[in-house]
């Protein structure tokens, strides 16, 4: 009697085991393939500004390429920074003031995106601006420009 | 036995991962090495009517022939009928005959030390007098910029 109770506790204990560990490796795994893929998107996300001018005295429009190897999603959750040179600060995605906007919400690779940014107060001319565009994923690119 | 069982499963999921992260670590090493030894510059640059005539020299070691990837921006004073407006538009790339907004490469592959020509449309001929620019960016990310009165 004494011995079948002790063969079903071991069984039971040895099932809790094999149980918990299962779960813990389907956790470690889990959190290391979620990671390698982030890094992986990192290092295979690219983008550079090629050109931006301002096109009246509170409006600028930049020109965006992926030079990566991955489409870029979710364009309009990336952070814009945008100001006189060094004193840039993060503006707003939509029609607020100052904000920017664009109409691309995939950016493919080799593909270019207009981003227009609006400022709050009018642009002084022959000043430096800056605009630092910071995907969601963390990979930026800034152009400066001088203002006509 | 579990143990073993335990170890052998993380050293699977450990490779797997790694050979995700080595896959993208070789890809962006050879995009950077791609993207550094590209170099374009331009040669000459002439305008008749709507069609801006770029000639372009390789000056690194890629062929260039993704032009499909590349990014062709002008920024110039169009003559809309006697009126000038400004204008700042990214053109598309073409394999046949161009059409306004778009641009096509006259010469195909551009090899190293290699001249290309480039044919871009304009949507309006340029306002007599005025400063004309364009931006050439190439899939690797170099590129070139000019601007003047052609």
């Amino acid at each position: 009697m004494n011995e079948a109770i002790l063969i079903i506790a071991s069984v039971v204990l040895i099932g809790a085991l094999i149980g918990s560990v299962y779960v813990s490796i389907t956790y470690i795994g889990g959190a290391m393939t979620e990671s390698s893929l982030h890094g992986s998107q990192k290092l295979l996300t690219q983008i550079q500004v090629d050109y931006a001018t301002n096109i009246t005295s509170t409006t600028v429009d930049a020109f965006i390429q992926n030079t990566g190897s991955v489409p870029i999603q979710g364009i309009t959750f990336s952070t814009v920074y945008f100001g006189q040179e060094n004193q840039e600060f993060p503006i707003g995605y939509g029609n607020e003031t100052p904000g920017w906007n664009t109409t691309t919400s995939i950016l493919n690779p080799g593909q270019t995106m207009s981003v227009n940014i609006t400022s709050a107060s009018p642009l002084i001319v022959n000043e430096y601006y800056s605009m630092i565009f910071v995907t969601q994923n963390g990979i930026s690119a800034s152009y400066t420009l001088q203002v006509a | 036995m579990v143990a073993l069982s335990t170890l052998a499963s993380m050293a699977l999921i450990y490779q797997k991962s790694e050979d995700v992260y080595d896959s993208a670590l070789q890809t962006f090493q050879s995009t950077q090495i791609l993207s550094e030894e590209t170099l374009i510059r331009v040669l000459n640059v002439s305008l008749s009517g709507q069609d801006l005539l770029v000639g372009i020299t390789n000056n690194g070691s890629t062929n260039l022939y993704d032009f499909r990837h590349f990014s062709v921006i002008v920024d110039y004073t169009e003559n809309v009928n006697g009126s000038a407006i400004r204008s700042i538009q990214s053109y598309n790339f073409s394999s046949s005959t161009p059409s306004a907004l778009q641009w096509s490469s006259l010469s195909g592959i551009l090899l190293p030390t290699g001249l290309g020509r480039f044919e871009i449309v304009l949507p309006y001929i340029a306002f007599v007098g005025t400063t004309l620019l364009f931006v050439i960016t190439t899939n690797y990310g170099p590129g070139t910029e000019w601007s003047g009165t052609p």
